[in-house]
């Protein structure tokens, strides 16, 4: 009992929780810390206090920064499904069972209601609305020109009737 | 079918990445501001530590890095290459350990206390290599770094 409290007291507790312990001092440590309550209770202690001087530090993160983890994650997430497609072709590749097969699908209803696409389509969408605006605006001009014209047209007809000899 | 997988998969790894960001966020970006000392650089690291654990293999590696002692140990990881450049912590010169002065916490120990405490915390030194800088024996440079632990924690309000 002394020299477990002597090896509490010795500080390799505090080493370890910092991160500064040594191989072999780490696994002493995890075994004692399955057979002693003491070690146990004492490492558990210390990480609470470990957290608390943390806390005492905190500065809370610009709040974009989440976006940011989420974005990389995702494109990991993406790159690591591209490597498995590329790794492995075959292994998932729908076999058509000729006894059973009228149809060469498998349905897959996805989890998410959202799609992602390419940041450049942004700016093809723009161009379309952009474009879209533009033949709207010529539509208007060419309806008013026509229906301009075709007020002319009968006046110079009503005009010419006008004229005409009886 | 396997997309499907892949995607339930990412998310379930996603919200667990939240829940630490959530509860070690602004844990994690004060202690990496404390050395980088760069608001910008501070979150870029903070990005990169949560990929290093998105990026593990092994589940219960993502389930440590809910304790903050092991989250903590990534962020050291992560930041090695940036500390290696640094200054370490010195009696004589203090300029490494001014460094931390946004830590009220340091200015509680002595010189001793917090070249071991900044050198550990900060530098992810050993006991080791500071006992042989120090020319003193490990269990003397674990005692200064036990003092000083303590007087941390009792600063802290505790």
């Amino acid at each position: 009992m002394v020299e477990i409290n002597e090896y509490i007291e010795s500080g390799i507790l505090e080493a370890y929780v910092l991160g500064s312990a040594s191989e072999r001092e780490t696994r002493e440590l995890l075994n004692l810390r399955t057979q002693y309550a003491e070690v146990d209770v004492a490492l558990l202690e210390l990480e609470l206090d470990l957290e608390r001087i943390a806390q005492n530090m905190a500065i809370t993160p610009p709040p974009v920064t989440w976006s940011k983890i989420e974005d990389s994650i995702n494109e990991i997430a993406r790159s690591s499904s591209n490597k498995l497609k590329i790794n492995k072709p075959d292994e998932r590749t729908y076999q058509p069972d000729e006894k059973a097969g009228k149809s060469q699908f498998i349905e897959v209803e996805g989890a998410s209601s959202h799609m992602r696409i390419h940041k450049l389509w942004r700016w093809v969408f723009a161009a379309v609305f952009v474009l879209g605006k533009v033949f709207l605006g010529f539509a208007i001009y060419f309806y008013l020109e026509n229906r301009q014209m075709n007020l002319q047209l009968q006046e110079l007809r009503s005009e010419v009737q006008q004229i005409r000899p009886r | 079918m396997l997309k499907t997988e892949q995607h339930i998969l990412t998310q379930t790894k996603q919200e667990r990445l939240r829940g630490i960001y959530n509860r070690h966020g602004s844990k994690l970006f004060g202690y990496i501001y404390e050395v980088v000392k760069d608001q910008k650089i501070a979150e870029d690291y903070l990005v990169k530590v949560f990929q290093d654990i998105a990026l593990q293999p092994d589940e219960r590696n993502i389930e440590a890095a809910e304790n903050w002692m092991f989250l903590q140990r990534f962020a050291k990881n992560r930041l090695a290459v940036f500390v290696s450049s640094m200054k370490d912590c010195s009696t004589d010169d203090q300029t490494a350990v001014m460094r931390y002065s946004g830590n009220k916490l340091l200015s509680n120990l002595n010189p001793e206390q917090q070249k071991v405490f900044c050198d550990v915390y900060y530098h992810s030194r050993t006991i080791q290599e500071i006992a042989s800088e120090l020319n003193q024996t490990e269990d003397l440079t674990r005692r200064t770094l036990k003092e000083a632990f303590a007087i941390m924690r009792r600063s802290g309000g505790n």
